[in-house]
């Protein structure tokens, strides 16, 4: 029979580093906490039979957060065979708070130390036999970066979990508490599992609503109970929750001053310090984190990627396959269609996707040097500051930070917030910063009507935050978002080289996937697509005559919407509406139609110039295609995590709406401008324009009282 | 259309119908680069699918 494995333990200690390592698995791993908002489970390298779980990380088991709560109730209600706590040995003394709780539980604990390493390159020393003799578990020293003493902790937990033997409880509580503990364990021990008695105890001392419910008590005892708990609060002079936390914490502190020594005094500066000092200065973190996120970009999309992506696009795409491919299949003697379908639809679609792969790939690496050196994380408290002036909370960051990889996980991130109404709010705005997919989108436009361009790829991540704060100020005002913002605590990652395994790890599963979808979704819909594209709807083959295809009747059908952005032709529409199935699909669709158009001696870029006819319509096609809603299962995800199809539809109209209304007043602002053209359309822009102004800078309606208090998604 | 055609497009084919059914089966996977939560671990297509995470938390859990 296999053996579960739990991985418990705060966010940002290593559990998922650690999973990996013993799985082989290769899980997104942050260095920030909260990447983990859901269960993971995997199998033990060379033994299939143990699975281990890789938990969200906690700071305790009173669960106020949608990520803790899954902790919780798989740890309570699953029961694993074993709990493996990692703790951050560079930060025992707040790890250990969670680590007393886990012991209450009931079932075998092995503790294992992380970040060891650092822990002696700081000096630092941790007499762990002292530290298992008190909390009565065995404890393991290990370092997950570097794969140290994973397995002993491996053979240490199916060690315990064979004996299935628990460990002897600490002494965490003294006095009126552990007499009033030991009263309710006395009273409840016929009504719960005897190894969860002292959990539960101690949660109904505390009133935990939820464990309330898992036990069944009498009015009669419940009463009683709540007796003894208001006899220790009058005598301890404060409330039940803050009394168990408070004993905790003098129990830790008593514990670490007796097994951890720290070389470095109180108030000494480490180099992270040193370094906070300039990089989240008041004055100095905004240009600072302009100044990178403009580097990144500019590397990846401009500069190198370009050089990079020139060669795939046109030297292997565009020459070595395309004729090597059609060459072959015109010596054969293939089919005229076929030879079309594959060159045209196939390498003209699924190439143009991968022809952009070496900007990705260089703007994943950057992306991941900054969040694996923990720089990414003080992003989330720079902007805390920026964002809590409207309204928001730095904890919408860092939704909208994993968004820049891909908006499905960026939005399960949202699941952090506890604050429901901000929840709901990041959900809407946390696909605004372009995703990988997005970027390609950039990258193209950029390469056709702005080459060498230094500003339009930063600047659409720019244009993102700028969206970001906008929109947030906005919905700020509106009755149901009204309210102060959730107060804000993280704990920054000290910083470090960034591991050059860890990184190339990350940036290759984001290009794998990447280069996954083109093989799959993109193959899928660039056939279907080519097919609409060269018959017309008797079934007939149009050879290059798109025009009379079935692909030009269904793009106008749709063409009139997109005709106040500028690119309202069927091949403009198509191309957008394509963008919904996949983000790259954009690229993908256009790509196919100037292969379909070029003929032979114009390049794809001129191609794709000559479909939109000028700079200012290849700009409006890009700010709709980045700042609309993101792709179908990103749109999925949101639905489900708003909880409610209402919701899911205000998200879906708000996205939609600020990306057209953004394409409208750039196109139509920009004929007006450049020459002077003033239609309809124009006076609309206008309106909407004062209306943006009117919804950000309005005065904050009077609501009456608002509740702070953050509210639960069924409240 | 000769032999060789056919062979071709009865490849095209099977690969178009394996690119559906790996998007039906793994597309939420592939999207998010094997970061969501419905990723997990990913040892079974059981594990592709999401879960629906219903809020549990009501006003008198919560804590500012």
């Amino acid at each position: 029979m296999g053996i579960k494995i739990a991985l418990a333990g705060n966010p940002n200690c290593g559990k998922t580093t650690l999973f990996n390592d013993l799985t082989g698995s290769a899980q997104y791993v942050g260095n920030w906490p909260g990447v983990t908002v859901e269960k993971k489970e995997g199998r033990l390298k060379g033994d299939r039979d143990v699975v281990i779980q890789d938990l969200p990380g906690i700071y305790s088991l009173s669960p106020y957060t949608l990520e803790e709560v899954v902790s919780r109730n798989y740890l309570v209600e699953e029961k694993p065979d074993v709990i493996l706590n990692i703790v951050d040995g560079t930060n025992i003394e707040r790890n250990l708070y969670l680590t007393t709780q886990l012991l209450e539980i009931g079932l075998p604990v092995v503790m294992a130390v992380n970040m060891m390493d650092l822990v002696k390159k700081n000096g630092d020393k941790i007499d762990m036999k002292k530290l298992a003799n008190e909390l009565g578990v065995k404890i393991v020293e290990i370092s997950a970066l570097k794969g140290q003493g994973t397995q002993d902790a491996v053979k240490a937990c199916l060690d315990a979990a064979k004996t299935g033997k628990t460990t002897e409880l600490p002494h965490v509580f003294n006095g009126s508490v552990e007499h009033a503990i030991a009263h309710i364990e006395e009273s409840i021990e016929d009504k719960v599992d005897p190894e969860n008695l002292r959990w539960y105890a101690i949660k109904i001392f505390e009133r935990d609503e939820k464990a309330l419910e898992n036990v069944e008590l009498s009015d009669e005892l419940k009463e009683h109970l709540e007796g003894h708990i208001v006899d220790c609060e009058k005598e301890m002079d404060d409330d039940a929750e803050s009394i168990i936390t408070n004993q905790r914490y003098n129990y830790i502190q008593d514990l670490v001053s007796g097994a951890v020594k720290k070389k470095a005094k109180k108030g000494d500066m480490t180099i992270s310090d040193k370094i906070d000092q300039i990089v989240t200065n008041r004055w100095l973190a905004l240009p600072i984190f302009a100044l990178i996120m403009w580097a990144v970009y500019y590397i990846s999309v401009t500069t190198i990627g370009d050089w990079l992506t020139g060669w795939t696009n046109d030297v292997l795409f565009g020459d070595w396959i395309t004729n090597g491919v059609t060459g072959w299949l015109e010596s054969i003697n293939c089919a005229d269609w076929i030879t079309s379908l594959i060159v045209d639809g196939i390498i003209g679609g699924v190439g143009t996707v991968l022809g952009f792969v070496p900007q990705m790939v260089l703007l994943f690496l950057l992306l991941s040097i900054l969040e694996d050196s923990g720089y990414m994380a003080r992003v989330a408290f720079i902007m805390d500051r920026v964002f809590r002036r409207f309204g928001l909370s730095g904890k919408s960051f860092i939704p909208m930070l994993i968004g820049t990889g891909c908006g499905v996980p960026a939005i399960m991130a949202a699941r952090t917030i506890e604050n429901e109404k901000d929840r709901r709010m990041t959900i809407i705005l946390s696909t605004f910063l372009p995703c990988g997919a997005k970027t390609e989108i950039i990258a193209m436009i950029t390469l056709c009507f702005f080459p060498g361009s230094k500003f339009i790829a930063p600047g659409m991540y720019f244009l993102g935050i700028a969206i970001v704060i906008l929109g947030g100020i906005a919905l700020k005002k509106a009755r149901y978002f009204a309210g102060d913002p959730a107060p804000f605590v993280m704990e920054l990652p000290a910083y470090h080289i960034p591991s050059v395994k860890g990184v190339l790890i990350h940036t290759w599963e984001r290009a794998k996937a990447f280069m996954i979808k083109a093989g799959t979704i993109i193959f899928a819909m660039c056939v279907v697509l080519w097919l609409l594209m060269h018959f017309n709807f008797r079934l007939e083959y149009l050879g290059e005559d798109l025009e009379s295809s079935m692909l030009r009747y269904i793009g106008e059908v749709f063409a009139w919407i997109f005709v106040p952005l500028g690119f309202g032709t069927w091949k403009g529409a198509v191309a957008s509406i394509s963008a919904e199935i996949a983000k790259e699909q954009a690229t993908a669709t256009l790509g196919m139609l100037a292969h379909a158009a070029s003929d032979g001696e114009t390049d794809v870029a001129n191609a794709i110039r000559g479909m939109f006819g000028s700079g200012l319509v290849g700009m409006s096609f890009l700010l709709f295609n980045i700042f609309d809603a993101p792709c179908l299962v990103a749109i999925a995800t949101a639905f489900r995590e708003q909880g409610s199809r209402k919701w899911g539809w205000i998200t879906l109209a708000f996205q939609m709406g600020v990306g057209y209304c953004l394409a409208l007043c750039v196109y139509q602002l920009g004929m007006l401008f450049t020459q002077g053209v003033f239609g309809f359309w124009t006076l609309v822009a206008i309106v909407i324009c004062i209306a943006v102004l009117y919804f950000v800078f309005r005065k904050t309606p009077d609501y009456g009282r608002l509740s702070d208090e953050p509210q639960g998604a069924n409240a | 259309m000769n032999f060789i055609s056919y062979l071709i497009l009865a490849v095209l084919i099977v690969c178009f119908v394996l690119a559906v059914r790996y998007t039906r089966k793994h597309g939420s996977c592939e999207t998010c680069g094997g970061n969501c939560a419905g990723c997990g671990g990913c040892s079974s297509a059981a594990d592709c699918q999401v879960q629906q995470q219903k809020p549990q938390i009501k006003k008198t859990e919560m804590k500012s």
